[in-house]
């Protein structure tokens, strides 16, 4: 009964956990082969599930599935919903997005979309986590079911190759963690986060093995954010990943490993010397992620690795403000909600007008910036809507990038540490060029030849995500007191859980 | 104050209009644009009626919308807020009166025109404009107007764009102005950085809780100077946008070539209001002029010589739209001489007298040209008095308010300020008086050559083809007149009534009450030199010209020679800034062109740093082989080096 009560808390993963299951079990019945109905069943259980979490807002933070005199592994406080609701819309444009490209790729299978609900069950868990093992795995469960969609086009060379990759990678950094993890637990005896929080004030022994062990954890963060130098994977993993998947991951895990790392700071690691220790560490990957990642989005060819290499350095700026919040700025908490929001919104659009753009065998080729010449004149709504994603991710007003950025440079500038600022300022500057470069290619680049132009049948699913992407950046940029405010309540329910 | 949200629908209503028009303008039928163009401004009028009756009911207490939270940067609050008090009252009078009678005008003037909605539309946003600029509750809100103006004025001197010449006046205008503004923007950032505030309240209290004005700053950026030589350098920096708006020396020379636009608009932006929103300014900012009294002196001397050189300028003109525009420029100057002796009501009396009869004549010009197929040459006219009777008698009475002949509303408000400014020093009176004789003169001279004699049109059927002004046109020009004839009511002198002028009484709360010190007899005096004066001008300009062509004295002295010559030439203004700031600024532009954009922008910004960023991404690029190992490797070498970082 009491279990039964603290399901009740968390609804949206119990949604999705049930609608996953039963789209696994009406596969037996093989209902049409391109499988929109699962699609529409999916947006179904992802937007009662969002009504859930921004139900939860309101509701008073809970520690659930606390053993006697035990910590809660589980804490349904507004923080957690809060960052639910952005992963669910995450994911619910990462489904609009799929029919489309299932269609042209012809990789129809049966567990697509039910693999992305139990992701997403995965990342909610990493952003409600009580303790170090529970966020364990819930990024697990959300990295398996990543590894599996990566490679969901199993007759294809670049896909099985990145699922390999990842898959290797994933696991390599995944020992890190665990190995943080335990290093953690030795040197303090506990993993629940706020049990930390209370051994950290004390002098404890040790402090290098929990300096490692804070080092290795973040390590394993760093890995999933692929912010610089662990990205190495992501350029390979998002090019050769379904393309609705690469922009679910880019939004999502990346959401759900920078939502867990706050929490993981603010809650355990909040104003003590060991975790002081860790800020240059912190400060030095955004520095190179910032760098690193722009500098190689210039130079790419293809605009899916250029984007990845985009996502790489937004990773980037989204660690300033963490290393403002570990500095104990505490606005910085919502300017990295706010971002993350702004970001899930202008990538996946940004994927979407890929989706529409890609066609069926060219390839690697139709990723090329050539291939788009001309694309603004041909689809005139869809040239709008690439240019005010391209315009939102190189950080322009009105659009959400902007005060995404402009939140989190604040913050930062507050915790004193103008030089990340300027880094970041650079990197917004440098990212212009290759962002614009977009624009450039779908209007002022005279078309070659007329040849065959793509499916020119879109279907009403990408269509409604592209719209969605699009009024989430317009709206984040136009009226974004509201949502930082929400992010502002939900981070003061962090520190009162 | 008191909260009258309405206010927000004065500029709004005519920005609908605008917008409606420049979207569908070119769809719709005549008269539904004719509909929307007119219903706008009238509501517009309306409204201004409306918030002028409740401040008056409650005692005179400014209204005020705040229409919401603009720039909130800091310390520093702009809010987009409008607020209505007397001085604004007054003028928005005027702008959506005035402005809807020329609107009624212009359905006449501009009947064949095809580009009819488009006209419109510059219409109707410049009267948007210009509210904007007269309610704006603070500088900032203000310029927002400032600028718009500027902008539907430039839009409407290009209106006929395919002429060269009118598109060339269009540009001229506008970047004459962008200099004043330059001069605005500084004097905004200094009253900033002195009292903190751009809010017109807020400044009146700061400036008044100031003490004495000697006193060096100590503290903030202008430390080391006294609050005096600050706010004067704020003053000098907003004459200087005065000059440029209100077309005073040395940055008149726009105004003339204006009158390139369709006449209703040299009627209503170049005479009655965009022009006189810098004395606007200045009687806004009263209280800043007031500490400043070396500013003063400068804003007097301008006005004063601006008004004697634009006069000796008009004089030798043949276009009669040129001849008019000069009379304005020099009618400007005399307000701004008037607040340069700190008579700022005087000055309002002046600008609000000047938009009737200034009006009027514009639209009696026009009402010529049109019936002469576009001619605007004087010398091609003549006879004019049989054929538009009506125009003729509004045009006559213009012209005697004009003169300054009793009693005319001319007259009372033109002696305001050369009394003042005679009191004030002699020379000033001097100049004052000069200008007026000139003024008398040439607008005689123009009177006479259009209406008196035979037509000199080099067309002899012109005399039975004459497009005769519609109803139109002369139920304005006849309103315009009527008022040119009782404005002065507004503000009688005391020495009549043996009390305040309305003006006086009205504007008080706002620009303070400034009497005459001079005793009755002496004033009465004043009136009758100046009536002399203008009488006077006009004698001179019937023994010339009375017969509709100059006499043989009037052909040698004014109409050729050398100081026709000069005087036709504009005294070679024009070519002196050709060939000193815009040949110097053309050297600064190749310069750049030639040196400084190929070498230093192209060259060492663009190419290098481009050349570092993507050489840089070059070699970055080696590590991604695509080996998982390899990626492994990296992996662990860098846990390694930051472990060991964060260990020792």
């Amino acid at each position: 009964m009491q279990y039964l009560n603290a399901l009740t808390a968390i609804l949206p993963v119990v949604v999705l956990l049930g609608t996953a299951v039963i789209l696994l079990m009406l596969e037996v019945f093989s209902l049409g082969k391109d499988r929109i109905w699962a699609a529409n069943f999916s947006l179904v259980g992802l937007a009662v599930a969002f009504y859930f979490a921004m139900k939860g807002l309101g509701a008073e933070p809970q520690a659930l599935f606390a053993g006697p005199g035990k910590s809660a592994p589980i804490i349904a406080d507004a923080f957690g919903n809060l960052a639910a609701a952005v992963m669910l819309a995450g994911a619910f444009v990462a489904v609009l997005l799929s029919p489309e490209y299932i269609k042209n790729a012809r990789c129809s299978s049966g567990e697509y979309y039910a693999l992305i609900l139990f992701s997403v069950v995965g990342m909610i868990v990493m952003a409600m986590a009580g303790d170090l093992i529970t966020f364990f795995l819930g990024l697990e469960v959300m990295s398996i079911g990543v590894y599996v969609l990566t490679g969901i086009r199993r007759n294809d060379l670049r896909a099985s190759e990145a699922a390999l990759k990842y898959l290797l990678m994933g696991a390599f950094a995944t020992g890190f963690l665990l190995m943080g993890i335990a290093f953690i637990y030795g040197a303090t005896g506990t993993v629940a986060l706020p049990e930390l929080a209370r051994q950290m004030v004390a002098p404890v022994g040790g402090a290098p093995i929990l300096v490692t062990g804070l080092v290795l954890l973040l390590v394993g963060v760093a890995f999933k954010v692929a912010a610089v130098p662990f990205h190495l994977w992501a350029p390979d993993v998002y090019e050769g990943a379904p393309t609705p998947i690469t922009g679910f991951m880019a939004v999502g895990v990346k959401a759900a490993a920078f939502v867990a790392l706050v929490r993981i700071v603010a809650v355990g690691f909040a104003n003590s010397e060991e975790s002081a220790v860790v800020i240059p560490f912190i400060s030095v990957i955004a520095y190179l992620t910032i760098i690193v990642g722009n500098l190689l989005a210039i130079v790419q060819r293809n605009v899916k690795r250029m984007l990845a290499y985009s996502s790489v350095s937004h990773a980037g700026y989204a660690l300033i403000g963490v290393v403002a919040l570990a500095r104990g700025e505490e606005s910085a908490g919502a300017a990295v909600l706010f971002y993350l929001t702004a970001y899930t919104f202008m990538t996946l659009g940004a994927f979407g007008v890929l989706v529409f753009l890609e066609r069926k065998e060219g390839g690697a080729e139709s990723e090329r910036f050539g291939a788009f010449a001309g694309m603004g004149y041909r689809h005139p709504a869809l040239g709008v809507a690439m240019s005010v994603f391209m315009v939102a991710l190189a950080g322009m007003p009105p659009t959400g990038g902007f005060f995404g950025k402009l939140y989190i440079f604040s913050s930062a500038i507050n915790a004193g540490e103008m030089g990340l600022v300027f880094a970041g300022i650079l990197g917004s500057i440098i990212s212009v060029y290759y962002y614009l470069r977009v624009i450039v290619s779908f209007y002022m680049v005279d078309v070659p030849d007329a040849g065959p132009l793509p499916t020119a049948t879109r279907s009403r699913h990408l269509t409604a995500g592209l719209i969605i992407a699009t009024a989430g950046v317009l709206t984040l940029g136009i009226f974004p007191n509201q949502w930082i405010e929400l992010g502002k309540l939900a981070f003061k329910s962090l520190q009162l859980g | 104050m008191i909260k009258f949200s309405s206010l927000a629908y004065i500029p709004l209503l005519p920005l609908i209009g605008a917008f409606v028009l420049g979207l569908w303008g070119k769809k719709m039928e005549r008269s539904s644009a004719t509909i929307v163009a007119l219903s706008t401004v009238l509501g517009s009028f309306a409204i201004t009626v409306i918030a002028t009756y409740t401040m008056v009911k409650n005692n005179g207490t400014p209204l005020q919308a705040v229409l919401w939270e603009w720039i909130y940067v800091g310390r520093y609050r702009v809010d987009l807020a409008l607020g209505f008090d007397q001085l604004t009252a007054a003028l928005m009078l005027v702008v959506t009166g005035v402005g809807f009678l020329i609107h009624v005008y212009s359905t006449g003037y501009m009947e064949e025109d095809p580009s009819y909605w488009r006209f419109f539309c510059y219409l109707n946003l410049f009267v948007a404009a210009m509210s904007m600029l007269v309610l704006g509750q603070s500088l900032p809100v203000l310029f927002i107007g400032w600028e718009g103006v500027g902008l539907a004025s430039y839009l409407l001197i290009g209106f006929w764009y395919s002429d060269t010449e009118k598109a060339d006046a269009g540009r001229k205008a506008f970047i004459t102005n962008r200099i004043g503004d330059f001069g605005f923007l500084i004097g905004t950032f200094i009253v900033l950085g002195l009292f903190g505030t751009m809010d017109f309240t807020q400044l009146r209290q700061a400036v008044a809780a100031v003490g004495p004005t000697d006193a060096m700053l100590t503290t903030g950026i202008f430390a080391g100077f006294s609050v005096k030589a600050v706010v004067t350098a704020a003053c000098i920096a907003f004459f200087i946008g005065v000059t440029g708006k209100s077309a005073q020396i040395p940055l008149y020379v726009w105004l003339p070539d204006a009158m390139a636009g369709p006449t209703p608009v040299s009627a209503l932006i170049h005479a009655a209001t965009m022009v006189t929103a810098g004395v606007y300014l200045m009687c806004r900012l009263g209280f800043l002029f007031t500490i400043a009294p070396d500013a003063l002196v400068v804003v007097a001397v301008v006005g004063g010589l601006t008004a004697v050189f634009a006069a000796t300028i008009g004089v030798a003109q043949n276009d009669i739209k040129k001849v008019l525009a000069y009379s304005t420029v020099s009618q400007l100057g005399y307000m701004v001489l008037a607040v340069g002796v700190g008579a700022y009501t005087a000055a309002f009396f002046h600008l609000i007298t000047h938009a009737f009869f200034k009006a009027c004549l514009f639209l009696g010009s026009g009402a010529i040209i049109h019936a002469l197929h576009g001619e605007q040459d004087i010398r091609r006219m003549g006879g004019l008095r049989k054929h538009i009777p009506i125009t003729h008698a509004t045009f006559l009475v213009s012209t005697l308010a004009l003169a300054g002949i009793v009693p005319l509303s001319g007259f009372f408000s033109k002696d305001l300020v050369l009394a003042f400014a005679s009191e004030r020093s002699a020379s000033l009176g001097i100049l004052g008086s000069v200008g007026a004789f000139l003024t008398a003169f040439y607008m005689s001279r123009l009177y006479f050559m259009t209406f008196f004699g035979e037509l000199r049109h080099p067309d002899p059927h012109m005399k039975d083809h004459l497009h005769k002004p519609g109803l139109s046109m002369e139920i304005p020009l006849i309103i315009l007149a009527a008022l040119a004839v009782v404005g002065g009511a507004l503000n009688l002198p005391h020495v009549f009534t043996h009390t305040d002028g309305f003006l006086d009484r009205f504007l008080g709360p706002v620009l303070g009450t400034k009497v005459l010190s001079m005793t009755a007899t002496a004033e009465y005096f004043f009136m009758a030199k100046s009536v002399g004066i203008a009488v006077a001008g006009i004698v001179l300009g019937y023994v010339l010209y009375g017969r509709g062509v100059p006499t043989k004295a009037a052909e040698s002295f004014v109409e050729s020679g050398p100081v026709h010559g000069v005087l036709y030439n504009k005294w070679f203004v024009d070519e002196l800034y050709q060939n000193t700031i815009i040949r110097f600024t053309r050297f600064l532009g190749s310069l750049a062109a030639m040196v400084i954009d190929p070498w230093i922008i192209d060259g060492i910004l663009v190419k290098l740093s481009s050349g570092l960023v993507s050489g840089s991404g070059r070699l970055l690029r080696k590590p991604q082989t695509g080996n998982v190992q390899s990626y492994a490797a990296v992996f662990v070498l860098a846990v390694a080096i930051i472990t060991g970082w964060a260990v020792w």
